[in-house]
């Protein structure tokens, strides 16, 4: 297999770990609080395409708005459910907040839809491409496309507009925020659907690929977490480098014995897509032992 | 005694709140109703005895010492897997294979815990997610072993030292002869100085160090310990229902276990009880809950987070309290403390020479030396950023010195834990009085009386008198401090004069040799002034040394004997008050000429 | 005074929880002036300033901008209609450059943006040199010069600044609040809340001496500084 084909595989699995990692780290910066049911957007977003699809029979793309609206409209309930009551409390009050909600869209999935594995569309209608040597899906190509679409305008935004930095305050320091006349609480609510709607995209994009049941969300929520943990707490441009690890690993890891023949029998056991999320989760528990702020450092530090 | 039988029992609530109306109506249940109920009835309350269990151990790491750990469920499973398969493989009994139960996932918690427990909250929750997570893989993939996916089935029931217990009754019994145990214990040890500690931990885990308590330790004993109730919880059930399956590793356990201990109480035992059996009970009230009870979970987890963050025990106290005032508490006789072990006038006690911290590129401190002589008081000056609290700071240990050495009474202490230095004999305050705004003044205190008495092993054979004397001591400072009249208040309500009064009350508790205040006069009006300066002086005449970092000069210079002024991590000068605050170099770094009003 | 006063605080009674901390207080701050709010620490200064941009609540009186009453309008209004606030405690947003700390406060085009920014780095000369700089790096007394500088990014008719001279150096004090005549010809009033009533005055026209929650003594700034009331304001606690 060559390597160039590794490559795409790691980046459209990354695309899409990325509007994950994006959707939890754009509410991380806004409220500084973290976002357990992150995961079980993705969930809902897939299942949502699901449906769409079911009923409209359109291509991916052709549903795509629609999805994003109606995310965008769940992260406003979630929002308001599980943030805005609590934001005077410590941070825990939120992570348990927003573990019920997650408990409660993924019961409401299996209620709705259940625990059978469903696809969702493809964004172009299924299909390959060959070029350079590769053997590329259509799905594959347009999600790297999508994804960094999306990445690229949220960079912009939060670099260079005003939202983006007010944004930015807003997270560190909500009272002086206010008094500079930041509409907190409406931003705040802004920020929870557009996160949504991030989810609700990488839903798409995911359940076409990986298929959707109501327990997928637990996964992406604890990929999500990691690859913010170890791009940097708060950094934007540290979770897309996170998610791209993660997805790096993912994808490297159970091909090593195809790499290595000499490795070819232990493919099953030491080499399984199980074994490789242990020796995930063993790497990050030791990064986390040895160098808690991440491969490149939380972003804001307090002055001692 | 006399009084009526209604005032023994308002007493009775005033002192336990709605734990005794609680017990009092188990006990009832349990005579009249129990013994005619079905086999389903009893099942179902035997799983919840164990989940009472795995709550009251999720009550020490959550609760206590405040950390929010995601493995508990994975604990509970643990000892799960340990007990059912030794019973499969070798045939043994469930006391049999209770130490091991216990034993392993207090051994897992031990190798994750020592690193991961210092990790701030969101490190931490991450942490034991992916202990859990791996662990659950784990078992999925060693089928040979664990039996894989589908798990093992046959596990045999509960047995006490060679007999079987067959009926359920019986069963049920055991489980819950553990929960009283296991609450018994939770109580015992919460009641006593070492929950007075977990709560100043929780609050203000910086001061806590300062004050001589080993909150590392205690983080992990916490841990520790919820890691063994959660073996024991998961041993019982896997023998009450007989079969295992990778489904008690599951995130479910946890949200179960979440759910009570956020209903119920965190830390009150009663709750961690009531909201077990309300938890567990809960699909069996509401039939049409049953397929869907996670569901119910999380819409209950989440009603309760947001209105009654408590949980229903502490809020019904609360209310209770409203309605029967508890009855007011004494004030214990003040017992007069020597505040210094040794007096060692003149004698130097604290050297620093050469220190050097950097962070980052920027030289906090930059080659500082100083010396401290018992009795004398030695002001701290300079610009903001110009090292003074640093310098503090690494005296008491929160951070290492690149270069340089701090000895203390000839002893090098650069590099010890500040739980450690503070035992030694060095005290510091903060800028912002740092005290544990639940407890009252007078525990507050009391608690750094006893900081080097705490432990696992000294709680357990710990009585009720033995908080009495340090609050005997605790009163006495507090009497010298002239904050008695607040002594039950609790510190989150002093006004910030008497905060301040407090904080170098437990500074002093701690019977340091050398006392470090950082800003002390901030927030004080003159009048409180002048009187704080008289009592350092005092302290001082006594023998201790006292270093004030301060920005007010009217304050400062009639109170010190030497000034010292920082500038950019150096000593620019050192000497008289006088001498100093007329040294050029002084007044262009810091000190600015006086300007006046224009007519 | 004939022109309506630009501020104007009636009975003004602030609670936290059980207790007042403010008693029916009244003051008023007319257009290009500097008003010093003196008193000890406790004496209510800082709960009147967060009173007045609305991080506290009132609990009774009235609050009256160029005479529109605001007292019932949240923080983020009251910031757009023309209060500049500046905290205690030199409340920087750390992980914000110094260049962004003064942006997100200024609420208009791009054009406006850059001449405000320009404004911002003459009255401080220093915060341009570190414009580039996170604001966690910053020394107190360069964060004390972004509050300020920060807070009058809109142009506020009225500044409120609270405690600027708190864990400052006496000698970077006085160089903040020497730049207080330059906001005033900028044509921005000033009520300074200051512990410290000599520095205070010297910069101020008018001062109003607090004490337990209310208004103790009102005058010049020379009456004040002369007055013994000032004395035994402070002595009374």
């Amino acid at each position: 297999m060559p390597v160039s084909q590794l490559l795409l595989g790691v980046l459209a699995l990354g695309a899409a770990y990325a509007l994950i990692a994006l959707g939890f780290v754009l509410i991380l910066n806004a409220t500084g609080a973290v976002n357990f049911s992150q995961g079980d957007l993705v969930m809902a977003g897939g299942f949502g395409a699901v449906a769409l699809g079911q009923a409209l029979h359109w291509t991916g793309l052709a549903l795509l708005p629609a999805l994003l609206v109606g995310m965008a409209a769940l992260g406003i309930v979630l929002a308001v459910l599980t943030y805005l009551p609590l934001r005077r409390r410590p941070p825990e009050a939120v992570f348990i907040s927003t573990i019920a909600f997650g408990i409660v869209l993924q019961n409401l999935a299996n209620r709705l839809f259940g625990a059978e594995p469903l696809a969702a569309p493809s964004l172009l209608g299924g299909g390959r491409v060959r070029f350079a040597g590769i053997n590329a899906s259509l799905q594959s190509l347009a999600t790297i496309g999508v994804a960094a679409l999306l990445i690229a305008a949220l960079h912009v935004m939060f670099t260079h507009t005003q939202t983006g930095r007010r944004l930015r305050a807003m997270a560190q320091d909500r009272d002086v925020a206010l008094a500079m006349g930041i509409p907190v609480d409406r931003m705040v609510v802004g920020t929870f659907a557009v996160a949504a709607a991030l989810a609700g995209g990488a839903g798409l994009l995911l359940s076409n690929v990986f298929f959707v049941t109501p327990t997928s969300g637990g996964e992406y929520m604890v990929k999500a977490y990691i690859a913010v943990v170890i791009g940097g707490w708060g950094s934007i441009a540290g979770a897309v480098a996170g998610a791209l690890l993660i997805a790096a690993f993912e994808v490297v890891y159970p091909s090593i014995p195809l790499l290595v023949p000499a490795l070819l029998p232990w493919s099953d056991t030491a080499f399984s897509q199980t074994t490789s999320t242990i020796m995930l989760d063993a790497a990050v528990l030791l990064i986390l032992m040895l160098r808690p702020q991440g491969l490149f450092g939380e972003r804001v530090r307090q002055r001692p | 005694m006399s009084g009526t039988p209604s005032q023994g029992f308002a007493r009775l609530l005033a002192r336990g709140g709605i734990a005794a109306p609680l017990a009092f109506a188990a006990l009832l249940w349990a005579a009249f109703v129990l013994p005619h109920a079905s086999d389903y009835v009893v099942r179902v309350l035997t799983v919840a005895g164990t989940y009472a269990l795995l709550a009251l151990g999720f009550g020490f790491v959550f609760g206590q010492a405040g950390a929010l750990s995601l493995a508990q469920g994975t604990f509970m499973g643990v000892g799960a897997y340990v007990s059912g398969i030794m019973a499969v493989r070798w045939g043994a009994p469930f006391d049999a294979a209770l130490p091991a139960s216990i034993g392993l996932p207090v051994l897992l918690a031990l190798i994750a815990g020592v690193p991961v427990l210092r990790l701030q909250t969101h490190y931490f929750a991450l942490a034991t997610l992916l202990i859990g997570q791996v662990v659950l893989l784990i078992a999925v993939q060693w089928e040979s072993l664990t039996g894989g996916a589908n798990g093992i089935g046959g596990i045999p029931g509960l047995s006490l030292f060679g007999w079987p217990l067959h009926s359920r009754l019986a069963a049920l019994l055991l489980v819950w002869a553990f929960v009283a145990a296991g609450g018994l214990l939770a109580w015992h040890l919460g009641r006593g100085r070492l929950g007075i500690a977990y709560a100043v931990l929780r609050g203000q885990p910086v001061a806590a160090r300062a004050i001589g308590i080993d909150t590392g330790t205690l983080r992990l004993l916490a841990f520790l310990l919820s890691a063994g109730y959660a073996g024991l919880a998961g041993s019982l059930y896997v023998r009450a229902i007989g079969v295992l399956s990778p489904d008690i590793l599951g995130f479910p356990v946890m949200v179960t276990c979440l759910t009570i201990a956020v209903v119920g109480s965190r830390r009150r035992v009663s709750g961690a009880i009531l909201g077990a059996v309300l938890i567990v009970e809960l699909p069996e009230w509401a039939r049409f809950l049953r397929d869907d009870y996670l569901l119910a979970y999380g819409c209950i987890l989440l009603l309760v987070i947001v209105a009654i963050p408590e949980g229903l025990t502490e809020t019904a106290d609360r209310w209770l309290a409203r309605l029967l005032p508890p009855p007011p508490r004494p004030l214990p006789a003040p017992a007069p403390l020597p505040l210094i072990s040794a007096p060692a006038r003149g004698e130097t006690l604290l050297e620093v020479s050469g220190l050097v911290r950097r962070f980052g590129g920027v030289r906090a401190l930059d080659g500082v030396s100083l010396d401290l002589r018992g009795g004398e008081v030695l002001g701290l000056i300079g610009p903001n950023g110009s090292g003074k609290t640093t310098l503090v700071n690494v005296v008491t240990g929160i951070f290492r010195p690149d270069a340089g050495t701090v000895r203390f009474a000839g002893r090098d202490i650069a590099g010890l834990t500040p739980h450690r230095i503070a035992r030694l004999g060095i005290a510091r305050t903060f800028q912002t009085a740092a005290l544990a705004p639940d407890l009252s003044a007078l525990e507050n205190v009391a608690i750094a009386r006893d900081a080097a008495r705490l432990g696992f092993w000294r709680a357990l054979r710990a009585r009720g008198a033995e908080k009495a004397a340090a609050e005997a001591e605790a009163m006495g400072l507090l009497v010298r401090m002239d904050a008695a009249a607040y002594a039950l208040a609790p510190a989150g309500t002093l006004p910030p004069g008497i905060a301040r009064r407090v904080e170098i009350a437990r500074a002093l508790a701690v019977r340091p040799r050398v006392l470090l205040l950082d800003e002390p006069a901030a927030g004080l009006n003159e009048e409180e002034q002048a009187d704080l300066s008289r009592r350092l002086r005092t302290i001082a005449a006594e023998g201790m040394a006292i270093v004030v970092i301060e920005h007010n000069m009217p304050f400062l210079a009639p109170l010190v004997d030497r000034l010292i002024c920082l500038d950019r991590g150096r000593v620019i000068a050192a000497g008289l008050p006088d001498a100093v605050t007329s040294d050029p170099q002084v007044i262009e770094a810091y000190l600015g000429t006086p300007r006046t009003v224009q007519a | 005074m004939t022109a309506r006063p630009l501020l104007s605080v009636e009975n003004l009674v602030v609670r936290y929880g059980a207790v007042t901390a403010l008693h029916g207080v009244g003051l008023q701050v007319g257009a290009g002036e500097a008003v010093a709010l003196l008193g000890a620490n406790g004496a209510g200064k800082s709960t009147l300033m967060k009173a007045l941009i609305g991080l506290m609540p009132a609990a009774a009186g009235r609050i009256l901008l160029d005479g529109r009453p605001i007292q019932a309008l949240p923080a983020d209004r009251r910031a757009r209609l023309g209060i500049g606030y500046c905290p205690e405690g030199r409340r920087v947003f750390p992980g914000l450059t110094v260049r962004e700390n003064l942006l997100v406060a200024c609420w208009g085009n791009a054009a406006l943006r850059r001449q405000r920014l320009e404004s911002a780095y003459a009255l401080f000369p220093a915060l341009a040199e570190f414009r580039g700089s996170l604001a966690w790096q910053l020394s107190g007394g360069q964060q004390q010069m972004l509050t300020i500088a920060r807070s009058l990014m809109d142009a506020p008719r009225l500044l409120l600044l609270d405690e600027p001279s708190l864990g400052l150096s006496p000698r970077l004090t006085d160089e903040v609040l020497d730049r207080i005549p330059a906001i005033l010809a900028g044509g921005t009033a000033v009520l300074l809340a200051e512990q410290n009533a000599t520095k205070a005055l010297a910069v101020a026209g008018r001062g109003i001496l607090f004490a337990r929650g209310r208004v103790a003594a009102a005058g010049t700034a020379a009456e004040l500084a002369a007055s013994r009331d000032l004395h035994a304001a402070f002595l009374g606690g």
